[in-house]
């Protein structure tokens, strides 16, 4: 009897152990893509996410679940990255810190191990990869499985959007890094390295996907504010085209013209002031055609305008005056963007002189003083009425990608150019920027004043602190073997610098991680 | 599922078996085990016929149901030789039988622990190396870990945080076979195996729930035959505990003893970094700084390292109370442990429970062994940054500012700045408490049907509950600098791990042949719960660490994981006249970290031995003389669950989009690899212990050669081939080889209480080398590893490279001067085209200062320098991996004093001072705003920018440490018979080249704000009643 009783619990034992069987575990607190889109709201969602990887760094606001591992979650936001890469290098910012590469941005002295633009090239990817996995997710015949059939309309349009992004986010690619692999939904995920095609190859895939999905977004400005619609395709289109010549060796001004007269002809109009744009209640202007949208509450991120405000800010400041919790002490202007201003330039006629003077000196004499050079606080928190942003530390500030202003400099350039477009009109447009900056028409220009220099100058006027320089000083071919400016090439007074900088390299970890990359000259 | 029915058919097959005795000839077998003074010898192991019986506390035993016959009877016991006697037995009648057993001279005992049993020494094919209580490191030793650093030949034992108390600990055996953090062993307390790493903890260490006093040895098993039948856990090692069962009673009459054990300490640091003084630092600020940034220093001469250290005490008590009767045993312990840290406001506690029971029953057939373990650890931790401050915070100011708005501690208004730390230390509150308890219950069953056979089956659980609290005022500098200041926090993980295994055991000898195998399943299960709320903007700090007040922002998550494992193993022990052995083991592994098709690993090892000293032609000289070779597959599943899933995580509501007027959650899929699967450990090992002059000098040499592949790590994807930056995948492959020498020798052997003299040596040498990474096809050349630096942002510095070390450091050569000081002067710049001209460019920058290495290829096929100091001239140098690790024990002998002591030696290891990297140049005053203070190194060379990828911080840190020293003294007779009083001293000296505070500072090499390590006086006293 006894021994029964033992053997009965080595059998109990035994279908204990039994319950071992099944080994597999599923996530619990994630969903596996096997039944996300069970849920209808999933597809809405991921489509945010797309936009979220423009101004989110990860799942949490403003820092946790990161969308990268081994890189510094509050650096590596994609508006911030760009912004740098744009503004750094040129004749309109330099900053202070001593981050590892940092200061290289400055000088035009970086190299393929720079860390910021590892950032900026798997910002791009980052995108690029999560609207495939989206296409890949939301074919129609994926819908009807799913019993989703009356979805598939409004998921069409996701898909729209899903593929403006990535075309937003290729032209940054070649615009940044010249030939990079075109990676298209069909290409699934998985061990294999992608080729590399040309920029000529990826700037016509832009052009041919903007061309295909335009009619599927909603008309021009009648789009929700923060997503894409005509009125984006159509901007993102011509500067597409404006630096066609650049990307492709051929000029196609008439083809950016056409885009941008139908930017213009949207229901867009300028905002009156021009520092409201800029402010904590910009989500009103009626000047942008897409903005990057951030809240104080539920969009955060160290990045953003969250960064712009809180970096320009240093030295002297009151940190209250702009909105904000605290100073960084980071961006600056160097001096030969002061000097496109007419002077007194601490005191300019010229209302987009936003400049902080009181402590600050003109000149940089080091990189890593915020004291040196002046300060611009044109990103601030608080709101065109003077009320502070919901929250002190990350500005309700939108960060505007394309806006009306931009069309017309766009537009006075091709006429600049001598490639189309009415003069008249050109002037008109220019005037009308002058005239909200000058407060009067005594800023107005002519037709003869209407030439290349003076667009390059009018651009950085109007647009500085807007991530455009760097593509415009090249478009001029102001950028690296002609210009100077404060700590170009790595000394104070400037000196010029080889064309190979006119492209970003590879970044060294993506050479490693695929043999099939060759790196851009110079590097 | 076949497997499991056929195990299933063979246990109802074994209970029906069972239920019909075999009417056989038997008789009984009893007697009396003594020592040599004919004292009784309690709890050893009597075998007679594959009958077992354990000897009463007098000594005595009955073995019942022997077969007829002349039998013969092994008596086993730790410490004791075995005893080999022979009986005949009549059938129906009870055999009488003394046994005398003979202590041995050296600690060599000859039953060691196994994976799955226990098996006897000179059996044994693998290497196995047991560390019993008496050989441990003796002082404060909180953390199990500790007790066998320098003890075991191979094993490098490292603090995660210097000296912090209770601080977690690290060990690679035979130099690690992984490129992920998880390289730590397996460990298996009383046959349970902890979680990876050691499971979760809210505090330090999360073995720190053992008390050292309850450990009666550690055993590591180094090579695949032994590890082996822990399959896919088992490619780090295995660090098997026994903890001390009732059978440690001393036989005092009343069948139990008492004993007590406490100890007093007190802990000083040893070594702080070298930051500038208050005269070198204004004299700094004046040359360096911006113009009339001086003005802004005050006139204190604050020491701030020495504002946050203090002297730390400690005590432990340990109450134990054990005893048994025939079958029957206990043990019982208390302890308590409180030691202060030498920075303020860090201390470990520990309160511990620890009960074991063990009863034979029906027979003495059935062996019940129960333990339960259980601890309170409470962890209070010097808050994050009090270190960095203390280091970086200007010498010139003081520690108090009546003015000051931040609790009255003085503050730079700049948010850069460093934040005065005796204001973070004061203000700021950090601790952990963690409630873990381990419990096992083991049968072992003796068939009745098949003698030799017997049936093993045990449940077990490990299960952590613990609490990490935190709170900093909304006062306090760190937080007025961000929104919403003032923060409460509370982490609460839950880990459940439950185990049931049962295995058969059949043991049978039969002329010269003697076998034993062992069959079972082990299925293990796991889930953590990880739940987290944090509230910011505080409205009150009264609250403190207890409440949450009014705040403007709150914050919860919760994250489940999960994880099965299911295996089948099985070994054979075959012997042959004992002097021919041979060992097969095969584990197959069933995970559910792995995708479909790469879920299931099989893992087998072989082994052989020839003991030659049982052949007569090697004459008396060797007592013992083995040689041993054995082969065998292990693998590694030590990461995360869910690694094959696309899974997609929610946004939270700070992490929304706008859509128009509204704000919409997001949803994102993780990167993953469905085809991930198992590293995997192929190894060798040739082995040789030695005996001479009656075990007088004995030992062991090793050889080994492991070779892993599909190494698991996080890489840099192609970019667009994948859902991150970063996926974990199969990368490479990598091998160790190495070398191991152990040499136990007495000494000097003192007849009655004279000199006598025990030593150990052991040393061993180790070789690691990454051989290939692929983890894209086509391959990659490097990976950038490591943890990132402190400076700059995401600074890496270490790299896996073919044909080096694993994490060697990433580093320019930076030129040095006549002297061999690194130079720093501005003799180079770059031209239009960027090539180097040989001219000073007015900036000193990586063109000046470093080699610009060979590494294009010319027309002639040479490789040469391409003209430019870039990223391509940093190079792989030296790595922290120690080439040797030596250890050394010695115990000395004479009357009633004893005497021990411990040292240590790593050579060829490296370490990057980081500290002198991070501050130690003079653009830190650069700005007016960042008065921080200097590491002194700038003083020698001048560095204006900061040279985080110079090799000059990359710096040789080999060391010999006397580890500890230990003075004894035993009463004898009298009302004090038995009681000791002892004192040691730890860390008594280190001596070392390297310039940082601690050479033995992280096994990562990176030196950074470590916890400074101190040297522990301590006291104390045992008494048995």
């Amino acid at each position: 009897m006894r021994n029964r009783r033992i053997s009965t619990l080595f059998i109990a034992s035994a279908l204990l152990a039994m319950m071992g069987c099944d080994i597999t575990t599923e996530p619990v607190s994630t969903v596996t893509d096997a039944s996300i889109f069970a849920d209808r709201s999933s597809y809405r969602a991921y489509l945010a996410k797309l936009y979220a990887g423009l101004s989110l760094t990860g799942q949490q606001g403003p820092h946790g679940a990161g969308d990268f591992a081994r890189l510094d979650e509050g650096f590596s936001q994609y508006n911030r990255q760009l912004w740098q890469l744009q503004e750094l290098p040129t004749d309109e910012a330099v900053i202070a810190w001593n981050d590892a590469g940092l200061p290289e941005l400055t000088t035009q002295l970086w190299s393929s191990s720079n860390q910021f633009v590892q950032m900026m090239f798997s910002r791009v990817y980052f995108q690029v990869s999560q609207v495939n996995e989206f296409l890949r997710a939301t074919p129609d015949d994926s819908l009807v499985a799913r019993g989703h059939d009356n979805m598939i309309d409004t998921v069409h349009a996701y898909r729209a959007e899903a593929r403006f992004l990535r075309a937003l986010s290729y032209w940054h690619g070649i615009d940044l890094f010249g030939d990079i692999p075109l990676v298209r939904e069909d290409f699934g995920i998985g061990n294999t390295p992608p080729t590399q095609s040309t920029r000529e190859e990826v700037y016509a895939y832009v052009v041919a996907e903007l061309t295909e999905i335009r009619s599927e977004l909603p008309a021009v400005g009648t789009g929700d504010y923060g997503r894409a619609d005509q009125g984006a395709a159509a901007m993102l289109l011509a500067k597409v085209y404006m630096n066609s010549e650049v990307y492709t060796g051929t000029a196609r001004y008439a083809e950016a013209l056409t885009e941008i007269e139908t930017a213009i002809a949207g229901p867009y109009t300028l905002n009156a002031n021009y520092q409201d744009n800029f402010l904590a209640d910009n989500n009103t202007s009626p000047e942008f055609i897409f903005a990057i949208p951030y809240d104080g509450v539920r969009s955060r991120t160290w990045g953003g305008t969250t960064f712009l405000a809180h970096a320009g800010c240093g030295g002297a400041m009151a940190n209250a005056d702009y909105g904000l919790d605290g100073c960084w002490w980071g961006l600056r202007v160097k001096p030969e963007f002061v000097a496109l201003f007419p002077a007194p330039q601490d005191a300019s006629p010229d209302g987009r002189a936003i400049f902080y003077t009181n402590g600050q000196a003109l000149a940089v004499a080091s990189i890593t003083n915020f004291t040196d050079g002046w300060a611009a606080p044109k990103y601030q928190n608080v709101t065109s009425g003077g009320a502070p942003g919901s929250n002190a530390t990350h500005p309700d500030t939108d960060f505007p990608m394309f806006r009306l202003a931009d069309a017309y400099l766009m537009y006075a350039e091709v006429v600049a150019r001598g490639a189309g477009g009415n003069a008249g009109t050109a002037v008109g447009y220019v005037n009308a920027l002058r005239q909200r900056a000058y407060g009067d028409n005594s800023g107005d220009i002519t037709a003869p004043d209407l030439t290349p220099d003076f667009v390059l100058a009018e651009r950085g006027r109007e647009l500085w602190w807007e991530g455009h320089r760097r593509t415009d000083l090249i478009r001029f071919g102001q950028f690296s073997t002609a210009g100077v400016w404060a700590w170009k090439g790595g000394v104070q007074a400037g000196t010029t610098t080889a064309a190979f900088r006119n492209l970003y390299p590879i970044p060294a970890t993506e050479i490693l991680a695929n043999p099939n990359l060759t790196q851009n000259p110079g590097y | 599922m076949l497997r499991v029915r056929s195990y299933l058919a063979a246990l109802l097959a074994s209970a029906a078996l069972a239920g019909q005795v075999t009417a056989q000839a038997t008789g009984t077998v009893s007697g009396r085990v003594t020592d040599a003074a004919q004292q009784p010898i309690s709890r050893a192991r009597v075998t007679v016929a594959n009958r077992m019986a354990t000897t009463a506390l007098d000594g005595s035993f009955v073995v019942s149901a022997v077969p007829a016959g002349t039998q013969i009877v092994r008596t086993v016991l730790l410490g004791y030789r075995e005893a080999v006697d022979t009986v005949v037995v009549t059938a129906g009648q009870i055999t009488t039988v003394a046994i005398t057993m003979e202590a041995l001279a050296v600690e060599l005992t000859d039953i060691v622990v196994i994976g799955y049993g226990e098996q006897e020494k000179r059996d044994v094919t693998g290497v196995v190396t047991e560390v019993t209580a008496d050989q441990f490191n003796t002082g404060r030793v909180i953390s199990a870990e500790g007790l066998i650093r320098g003890k075991v030949a191979g094993v490098q034992v490292s603090e995660g945080n210097g000296g912090e108390p209770g601080g977690g600990m690290s060990v690679r055996i035979r130099g690690g076979t992984s490129i992920t953090s998880s390289n730590e062993p397996l460990y298996v307390i009383d046959g349970v195996p902890l979680p990876v790493g050691g499971g979760l903890s809210a505090g330090r260490n999360p073995t720190n729930f053992l008390n050292p006093e309850d450990i009666e040895s550690i055993t590591v098993l180094k090579d695949a035959s032994s590890t082996a039948i822990y399959g896919s856990q088992g490619a780090n090692g295995v660090v098997l505990i026994q903890t001390r069962s009732g059978r440690g009673a001393s036989a005092a009459a009343s069948g139990w003893a008492v004993t007590y054990r406490g100890t007093v300490s007190g802990s000083k640091i040893v070594a702080n970094p070298t930051m500038l003084n208050a005269d070198q630092f204004r004299q700094a600020v004046i040359d360096f700084g911006p113009p009339g940034a001086d003005t802004l220093l005050g006139n204190a001469n604050t020491n701030w390292l020495r504002e946050v250290e203090q002297s730390g005490f400690g005590q432990e008590h340990t109450v134990v109370v054990a005893g048994g009767a025939e079958k029957t045993s206990f043990r019982s312990s208390l302890g308590y442990l409180r030691q202060d840290g030498v920075l303020k406001a860090s201390r470990s506690e520990r309160l511990s429970l620890n009960l074991a029971f063990n009863q034979l029953l029906f027979n003495d057939r059935l062996s019940l062994q129960a333990n339960l373990m259980g601890a309170r650890t409470k962890d209070q931790f010097t808050p994050g940054g009090v270190l960095g401050s203390a280091l970086n915070m200007a010498p010139t100011e003081p520690v108090f500012d009546t003015a000051s708005i931040y609790g009255g501690y003085f503050e730079w208004d700049n948010p850069l700045a460093a934040n005065n730390p005796v204001g973070l230390l004061n203000l700021v509150s950090d601790e952990g408490v963690t409630y873990r308890s381990l419990g096992n219950l083991t049968t072992v069953y003796s068939m009745p049907f098949l003698p030799g056979l017997s049936a093993t089956a045990r449940v077990g659980y490990v299960v952590t509950n613990a609490e990490r609290r935190f709170f900093a005022p909304s006062n306090n500098k760190g937080q007025t600098e961000i929104a919403n200041p003032g923060v409460v926090s509370r982490f609460n993980p839950t880990e459940t791990s439950s185990l049931v295994d049962g295995f058969l055991t059949y043991d049978r000898t039969l002329n010269n042949h003697q076998l034993s195998v062992t069959g079972g399943y082990a299925y293990t299960q796991r889930r953590q719960d990880s739940p987290y709320f944090e509230a910011r903007g505080l409205t009150s700090n009264q609250l403190g660490l207890y409440g949450v007040p009014t705040a403007a922002l709150q914050r919860t998550t919760l994250f489940v994981e999960e994880a099965k494992l299911a295996s089948w193993f099985g070994r054979a022990n075959y012997s042959f006249r004992d002097r021919y052995l041979l060992t097969a083991t095969v584990r197959r592994d069933g995970s559910s970290k792995f995708g479909p098709g790469n879920q299931w690993g099989t893992f087998p090892s072989a082994a052989v031995a020839w003991r030659i000293s049982e052949e007569a032609f090697l004459g008396d000289a060797f007592s013992d003389l083995k040689l041993r070779l054995s082969w065998g597959k292990n693998g590694n599943q030590g990461f995360a669950s869910y690694l094959q899933y696309k899974a997609y995580q929610f946004g939270d509501a700070q992490a929304q989009v706008q859509f128009g007027p509204e704000y919409v959650n997001t949803i994102r899929p993780s990167a993953a690899d469905p085809n991930i699967k198992w590293e995997e450990t192929t190894s060798w090992n040739l082995g040789l212990d030695y005996g001479l002059w009656d075990n007088r000098v004995s030992g062991a040499l090793e050889l080994y050669n492991k070779k892993t592949k599909d190494l698991i790590f996080d890489v840099i994807v192609p970019s667009g081939t994948n859902l991150s930056n970063v996926v974990t995948t199969n990368v490479g492959s990598m091998k160790n080889r190495g070398i191991e020498l152990t040499l136990n020798a007495l000494m000097v052997r003192g007849a009655d209480g004279g000199f006598s003299w025990d030593a150990n040596f052991n040393a061993a040498y180790n070789s690691n080398q990454l051989v290939v990474i692929d983890p894209f096809a086509g391959g990659t050349e490097q990976i950038l590893t490591g943890n990132a630096i402190s400076g700059g942002v995401g600074t890496y510095i270490q790299v896996l490279t073919p044909g080096q070390p694993v994490n060697s450091f990433f580093v320019y050569q930076h030129k040095r001067d006549a002297s061999g000081n690194p130079i720093y002067e501005d003799n180079n710049g770059l031209d239009a085209e960027g090539r180097l001209t040989g001219l000073p460019d007015g900036n000193i920058d990586e063109q000046d200062l470093y080699v610009d290495q060979p590494t294009v290829l010319d027309s002639t096929g040479q490789m040469v320098p391409d003209g430019r100091v870039n990223q391509d001239d940093r190079r792989p140098f030296h790595s922290p991996a120690p080439k040797w690790i030596l250890g050394h024990t010695s115990q000395f002998r004479y009357r009633n004093f004893d005497m021990g002591l411990t040292l240590l030696a790593q050579v060829g290891n490296y370490a990057y001072n980081n500290v002198a990297s991070s501050t130690g140049f003079y653009d830190q005053l650069s700005d007016a705003a960042r008065p921080n203070n200097l590491h002194s190194s700038v003083l020698d060379n001048g560095f204006e920018n900061p040279q985080y990828f110079s090799d000059s911080y990359v710096e040789n840190a080999s060391f010999l440490r006397l580890e500890n020293i230990e003075l004894g003294y035993t009463f004898r007779g009298g009302l004090l018979d038995g009681a000791r009083v002892f004192g040691v001293i730890q860390n008594v000296f280190t001596l070392t080249g390297y310039s940082g505070i601690d050479p033995a500072a992280t096994i990562s090499g990176i030196d950074n704000n470590i916890y400074p390590r101190s040297r522990t006086f301590t006291g104390g006293l045992s008494l048995t009643f």
